[in-house]
């Protein structure tokens, strides 16, 4: 009986240390999992700050992108996508990640600058060359024989900022939540096509030159501007909209079981950098470094933007009353 | 002219329009209906671009016209808005039958599928990483006893038995087998299995209940209760078995027990091994090797379930098809194994019955108790003697099967033998309650130790006469019955011969002839030897349903006695007919 039980013991010891030996830490190696417009950018990001970890470190760090739907990707990642950093569209997604699955802490906004948003982008106009339609604000959006091209904000976090920041010009204007769900239903009213990512409605506005109007993040449109051709696009601010702050977390239990928190946190920080920052403009996202802001003022217009938390009470708060299943959204539009 | 063209053209647009936003409709709230639905897309799609072509026609026309009559140029130019308009909603519909297409494949990637057929009832995952499968089986069987009622001068009957020469056994309709079988799939590489039956009258026993990790498959783990790694026809499915009742040799192994079991399959280089469960072992070469709580020969699964000593049952076992992917056609179906355990029990007792192919009893362990009373001269009962005589297993038990099967096209040849030996422990005692005591008096009359060592072996051959390919496990019916289009299904002939063996120290006599003790086993109602041959045919209807009919002819020796219980006689020989109605899902 001895016997068995020293060679019972020996299995079971010989299965753990299977179980733990077999995991091994990948060396410097990162996987961000992004949102959908964030592609370019973190192109050139990546290569910046791999040469940057070297040069600090000595160390070589190779990093994975993913991109996608803000909220899938959330999902994907709650779910055992393993990411080591997130870079989503909606501190309503990056939360997600506490609230389901306790992947990262309940305080993980407040550990980097700007409620952990390194850079910030809002809701402009894309229209066709020579603005056929003379749209110059959320007003134009609403009126009839307009066709607005705008990704469903069920399925797009980019389509939840634009959907808010016509909400916020509306209660701006007309001073009650009765006349901002009107004006909402008119603007939705008008949409062509809603596709399930911001990508897609720059797919169906520039590729099969449906609608008069896109609404897109500030980035998005100057990469439609500079992939199919300033000859044929171009740029209308509105005079209000919302400061989209997408935010960036380490996803702390995961950096933790791959070894990489102190790789996956400078990558975030590096976000900051000058350097960081830099790039973050010149791929069309609004720097928090105000050297570098005013270093790109011509290419970012001077729009009064409003905050969530401001006009909305916080994510949590928009995303129960409007983008919940019987939400406003649902109410005002039907497929 | 062109106006009615346009009107024409916008009605039709319109009425698309309409009709392609109803299908985007249906899209999207109903991912299930993709056929139909793509079917739609497809036609919307063809009806499109037969508008655009119209469209691109007109416009044509409309320039030659303006370059040829400039007033009806005006009015082109006056008219292009609404071909833009048009051609706007023609796009819209096209993205939106995109938009809907991406959202329904997506659906379509993570929509859970369901399954019902010959295999059973299965749910699964899109990626079929979770899984939940239905399978059982129910076996209505007639067996019918033959030339029970006869007597044959130099045979005899079971001590104990009527011996009224009005039929020994009991022709009778019975459910042999009603199993439910829920297995399923969890993280694509954990598998779990459970099995209840409702055969025993009423009282429903836990047949399999086991969980296997197979992320390796040279190494995979099942813990739980399960077939033991032993014997071939046990491992064989019983929807699959040849004759309605399994061999000889199935009797000297262990049935179902409890422990954890270590498993892997290895294909032949160059080829890749496929997943099917614990116990098949369809691969180049097949191990399991487990560790189990132990049971006796011929161990009922419903009694199966506790671990009554500290020492555990090794069980191993490696089969191997040698010729497989060699390109030697008739030789690829060839399989050969060996399988052994050692166990070392505590005082098992009762040790379970063997049986007959008809299930009547050939082979009892003592576990008997008489009670007599101690009177005074007078009568008067003054204590009560509890003679007990029981044979139990206590000491090493080592058993080993070499086997092998060969199956060719609708031939087939399965063969095993196994020895299980045993040491045994009879004691017979008195236990008296003296008055005044509040435990009895045990006092040991005969004890014994003997290390048994009994046989069994069989060889069946099967032929499937419709040319389906033989197989250990199902046959299916190339062509499944169905009398209005002539087909039959498939016919398979079987034939066997299966002989045990049992240690005639069990049977020796520790008393006199005249007051005979048997410490084990009384040959006068278990036999020493059981020869069996049996004839058959299998009628595979299809692949769930099977009509058996086997008849089967045992000799004995030993096992029964005369009037006067002092001699050891042979067994009236079992004829026996049986039938079975089989559905299996």
């Amino acid at each position: 009986m001895k016997t068995f039980r020293f060679i019972y013991a020996l299995v079971l010891l010989v299965l753990g240390i299977y179980t733990l030996t077999a995991y091994e830490a990948h060396a410097a190696s990162l996987l961000n999992v992004s949102y959908d417009p964030t592609r370019e950018f973190y192109q050139a990001y990546n290569v910046a700050f791999a040469k940057h970890w070297q040069e600090k470190t000595g160390q070589t760090v190779n990093i994975d992108q993913s991109h996608g739907g803000s909220g899938k990707q959330a999902r994907a990642v709650i779910d055992g996508l393993d990411a080591d950093v997130v870079t989503l569209a909606l501190a309503y997604d990056v939360d997600q990640l506490y609230q389901k699955a306790k992947l990262i802490p309940e305080n993980w906004q407040s550990r980097l600058p700007n409620n952990s948003a390194p850079y910030t982008s809002t809701a402009v106009f894309v229209v066709r060359k020579g603005n056929p339609h003379n749209i110059k604000d959320w007003d134009d959006l609403a009126k009839p024989g307009v066709a607005v091209v705008t990704p469903n904000p069920k399925t797009s976090g980019g389509a939840r900022w634009n959907y808010l920041a016509a909400w916020g010009y509306a209660l701006k204007k007309y001073g009650n939540e009765a006349a901002a769900k009107d004006f909402i239903k008119k603007i939705y009213k008008n949409a062509a096509v809603l596709d399930s990512g911001a990508r897609g409605s720059t797919v169906s506005f520039a590729e099969r030159e449906i609608g008069d109007v896109l609404i897109a993040w500030e980035n998005e449109a100057f990469l439609v501007l500079k992939e199919y051709g300033e000859d044929k696009y171009e740029i209308v601010s509105p005079s209000i909209s919302i400061l989209a702050e997408p935010p960036v977390t380490v996803v702390d239990k995961v950096a933790k079981k791959h070894g990489t928190e102190e790789v996956a946190k400078e990558y975030l920080q590096y976000l900051y950098s000058k350097e960081g920052q830099e790039l973050a403009a010149k791929n069309f996202y609004r720097p928090r470094d105000p050297e570098v802001l005013a270093k790109y003022g011509k290419q970012f217009k001077n729009i009064s933007l409003f905050t969530i938390d401001e006009v909305f009470g916080g994510w949590n708060k928009a995303q129960a009353t409007h983008f919940a299943d019987g939400g406003v959204f649902d109410q005002i539009y039907a497929p | 002219m062109k106006k009615p063209k346009l009107l024409i053209l916008a009605a039709a647009v319109s009425g698309l329009a309409g009709g392609g936003v109803e299908v985007a409709e249906a899209a999207s709230s109903k991912a299930k209906a993709s056929s139909s639905k793509d079917a739609q897309i497809e036609a919307l799609t063809r009806r499109l671009e037969l508008l655009e072509r119209r469209l691109e026609e007109s416009e044509n026309r409309n320039l030659q016209s303006a370059a040829t009559q400039p007033a009806a140029s005006k009015a082109a130019d006056a008219e292009s808005p609404a071909v833009k308009q048009l051609d706007q909603k023609v796009k819209v519909i096209e993205r939106k039958l995109e938009v809907d297409k991406e959202v329904a494949d997506a659906a379509k990637k993570t929509a859970p599928k369901f399954e019902v057929g010959s295999s059973g009832f299965k749910w699964s995952s899109a990626d079929d990483a979770f899984q939940l499968r239905i399978r059982g089986f129910l076996q209505a069987d007639g067996d019918f006893f033959m030339d029970d009622s006869e007597t044959s001068t130099n045979k005899g009957y079971p001590l104990g038995s009527t011996n009224s020469g009005t039929g020994q056994d009991v022709d009778r309709f019975t459910i042999r087998r009603s199993r439910l079988q829920v297995g399923g799939t969890l993280w694509k590489y954990a598998d779990f299995l459970i099995a209840p039956d409702f055969s025993n009258g009423g009282t429903v026993s836990l047949f399999d209940g086991y969980v296997d990790l197979h992320y390796f498959p040279f190494a995979s783990l099942t813990a739980g209760k399960q077939k033991a790694p032993v014997e071939l026809e046990r491992l064989q499915a019983a929807p699959a078995l040849t004759f309605t009742e399994r061999a000889y040799p199935t009797q000297l192994a262990p049935n179902r027990d409890i422990g954890i079991m270590l498993h892997g399959e290895f294909a032949k280089p160059g080829y890749s091994t496929q997943y099917a469960g614990p116990h098949s072992f369809n691969d180049f070469i097949t191990y399991q090797v487990g560790v189990f709580n132990g049971t006796a020969d011929n161990q009922s699964p419903a009694n199966s379930n506790t671990a009554n000593w500290d020492h555990k049952d090794f069980e191993g076992r490696v089969f191997a098809h040698p010729f497989q992917h060699s390109g030697i056609s008739p030789l690829e179906g060839f399989g050969l194994g060996l399988a052994g355990t050692y166990g070392s029990p505590q005082n098992q007792q009762p040790l379970p019955n063997l049986v007959s192919p008809g299930q009547s009893t050939i082979l009892s362990y003592q576990n008997t108790s008489t009670q007599s009373a101690i009177t005074t001269p007078s009568g008067d009962a003054v204590s009560a003697v509890t003679t007990s005589t029981v044979a139990s297993a206590n000491g090493d038990r080592t058993r080993i099967a070499p086997q092998a099967y060969w199956y060719w096209g609708p031939f087939g040849l399965m063969g095993e033998w196994i020895n299980s030996t045993q040491e045994l422990d009879g004691l017979r005692t008195d236990s008296t309650l003296v008055p005044g005591r509040s435990r009895p008096v045990v006092t040991i009359r005969d004890s014994a130790n003997i290390n048994q060592s009994n046989t069994a072996w069989q060889v069946t051959g099967s032929y499937v006469l419709t040319g389906e390919d033989n197989g250990f496990q199902t046959i299916k019916p190339r062509h499944p019955f169905n009398p209005f289009d002539g087909n039959w299904g498939a016919l398979q002939l079987v034939a066997r011969w299966h002989e045990l063996d049992i240690d005639k120290d069990t049977f020796k006599n520790y008393g006199t002839a005249a007051r005979p003790v048997y410490l084990f086993s009384d040959p006068r109602n278990s036999v020493q030897h059981a020869t069996s041959w049996g004839v058959g045919a299998n009628w595979w209807l299809n692949n769930n349903l099977k009509i058996m009919a086997d008849y089967e002819q045992t000799y004995f020796e030993g096992g029964a006695t005369n009037a006067a219980r002092t001699a050891v006689l042979n067994r009236q020989d079992e004829k026996v007919f049986f039938t079975r109605f089989q559905v299996a899902f």
